[in-house]
């Protein structure tokens, strides 16, 4: 099964997961993180859970949650 | 085709000038529809560096400087070290690059004490301490600067928790503060304020922010981690995630129930007995809080 890298900037964490033909959204949900808590970009665009993700992606889970 | 950027409740796609344009048509209708300001209104801005009062200031002054005016910004350094001081930083490049004035006021010069010294004496909520600072404040410093409205960055996500906040500690009354535009309408020296976030999501926030380009940081306050509101925020959005709306559906009721809890709960605005600032009580919050330090 292919991997996936991404990086969860709240965490300073980079995670690797294998996943089959995943969306955005099946990452989070591997991941066990709410989308309505985070953005995600991809090669540094903006992206919705709907989309597609490749290996060769960089992939950066932004959460939403800041300030105090 | 462009790319689509985020897709909305009624599952709706946008690009991203179409959700920028989305964003700031937003903002500006909450603005029109509670007449949050006129011309005539001298408003400052209370900003942080954040992300929701980077984005407050810059669709408020697109708005102001047509008009030919200078926009005012004041920003409270409560002394978090290790977040305020990257914070301020972020808060100054960006007024520089908008002509925005920024004041900064320091809590350690005004008490003469953060809101970190606080902690280590006093064994309270930092929320709490760093709240009735930052909101004696701003209101002290927008009157010296002679404003008229204090815009602050506060937006859907943070009026949905306070709310229910409010109503699990079986405070209601504490909600009629709350609202788009706050503050008792006549005192002279309380300056409301108003919150042209009030209808955006934390998320549309993030999402705007980022296709803005704006420099900011998206860190949490160290103290705002295993709080009440950080347990509110976490359920909250597990029920969005679940069923989308709850976050509307709570602020959409609450505003057509505010002018009944208005009715029944506005206290009269005096005159604090020590330091003379408006206050509900006759010793305000921020002396009590000084009281309880120096005892220590």
């Amino acid at each position: 099964m292919p991997k996936f890298k991404a990086y969860i900037e709240r965490e300073d964490k980079n995670v690797e997961v294998s996943l089959n033909n995943p969306t955005i959204k099946d990452l989070l949900i591997h991941l066990k993180i709410n989308p309505v808590e985070v953005i995600v970009t991809i090669n540094n665009e903006v992206s919705t859970e709907e989309e597609a993700i490749s290996p060769k992606d960089t992939i950066k889970i932004i959460s939403v949650v800041s300030g105090g | 085709m462009d790319k689509i950027v985020y897709i909305d409740q009624s599952k709706k796609k946008y690009t991203k000038s179409q959700f920028i344009k989305y964003f700031e048509s937003k903002v500006k209708q909450t603005i029109r529809k509670f007449n949050m300001f006129e011309k005539g209104d001298k408003i400052v801005l209370a900003i942080s560096g954040g992300k929701d009062s980077v984005t407050m200031a810059h669709i408020l002054n697109d708005i102001i400087s047509k008009r030919g005016e200078q926009l005012e910004a004041i920003l409270i350094d409560e002394g978090i070290q290790g977040y305020r001081n990257t914070t301020i930083e972020d808060a100054k490049k960006f007024c520089k690059k908008e002509g925005i004035k920024l004041h900064i006021i320091s809590t350690k010069k005004e008490f003469k004490f953060g809101l970190d010294d606080a902690l280590k004496k006093l064994n309270m909520n930092p929320c709490t301490i760093c709240g009735t600072m930052r909101r004696y404040l701003l209101n002290k410093y927008a009157r010296k600067l002679k404003a008229t409205k204090i815009a602050t960055g506060h937006n859907l996500d943070d009026e949905a928790q306070t709310i229910l906040m409010n109503q699990f500690k079986g405070n209601i009354q504490l909600s009629a503060k709350l609202g788009p535009v706050t503050g008792v309408k006549e005192h002279e020296k309380f300056i409301r304020r108003i919150k042209p976030l009030y209808f955006v999501t934390e998320k549309e926030v993030t999402i705007y922010t980022t296709l803005k380009g704006f420099q900011v940081k998206f860190t949490e306050c160290p103290n705002a981690r295993d709080t009440f509101r950080s347990e509110v925020r976490t359920k909250l959005n597990e029920m969005e995630n679940k069923f989308p709306g709850t976050k509307n559906g709570i602020i959409n009721s609450f505003i057509d129930i505010l002018p009944r809890i208005r009715e029944k709960e506005f206290a009269k605005i005096v005159n604090c007995k020590s330091c003379q600032e408006p206050s509900a009580r006759s010793i305000c919050s921020m002396c009590e809080l000084l009281e309880k330090y120096n005892q220590k």
